[in-house]
């Protein structure tokens, strides 16, 4: 069960000074569980959460997060 | 797995285990021929009980089941509830009212049927069972599978 949405947390933990999930997790309020399932793109954040994030990395919300739903049609149809 | 899934792991023995002793006195009690009010009472009896206890096990359990999760992880368990936790509880407890619908119908159409009104009881009973397992299967399935 895998979102349309990708995202670039992975990256911009390790470029923030190999930040931890639990730091993210609470930076933004959320639980270590939740940091874990968006980066694996098996939830996708509300607007919120995903502004939240953004902030943390002071990236704006697209360099983090980008919608492929084309990629999730193909993996439906398989 | 995670700390929530093996919570909820537990809750389903847990509520197995209150589940079935109850049960086996409350029919070892309607077989005995009783008259229809006398099992109504005893069965209203059941569900309250079951209700009563199965609250009291979860709660305890919980509390001792996360005290030896944090022990053993070093890690806090359930600090914060969150948007994805508030998800899936929606999602469990729909599933819930699904299955425990479901039994309740399927429980008056056999009295519709003609079957007997003590038939309808052993119904909700079990659909009571199967809802609170679907409950925490639900809860399992997303916090593993995500959401």
């Amino acid at each position: 069960m895998s979102s349309a949405i990708r995202n670039k947390i992975r990256y911009y933990r390790f470029m923030n000074g190999e930040m931890t999930q639990q730091e993210l997790a609470e930076r933004t309020g959320v639980t270590r569980q939740t940091i874990l399932a968006i980066e694996s793109d098996k939830y996708s954040p509300s607007l919120e959460l995903a502004f939240r994030i953004a902030a943390v990395f002071q990236q704006p919300l697209e360099e983090i997060f980008s919608y492929h739903p084309e990629e999730n049609n193909l993996s439906k149809e398989k | 797995m995670t700390h929530r899934s093996k919570i909820a792991l537990f809750s389903i023995v847990g509520q197995a285990a209150v589940f079935f002793p109850l049960y086996r006195t409350v029919r070892q009690a309607t077989d005995a021929g009783i008259p229809l009010e006398a099992q109504i009472s005893l069965w209203a009896a059941f569900f309250l009980k079951l209700l009563g206890l199965s609250v009291a096990v979860m709660v305890v359990g919980t509390i001792l089941l996360q005290a030896l999760l944090q022990i053993r992880s070093k890690e806090s368990v359930f600090t914060v509830t969150d948007e994805r936790d508030r998800l899936i509880e929606a999602q469990a407890v729909r599933n819930f009212c699904y299955v425990f619908c479901f039994g309740f119908f399927f429980g008056m159409l056999l009295v519709v049927l003609g079957q007997p009104a003590s038939l309808l009881f052993h119904v909700l009973a079990f659909s009571y069972l199967a809802a609170g397992i679907a409950l925490y299967l639900s809860y399992i399935f997303h916090y593993e599978r995500g959401y």
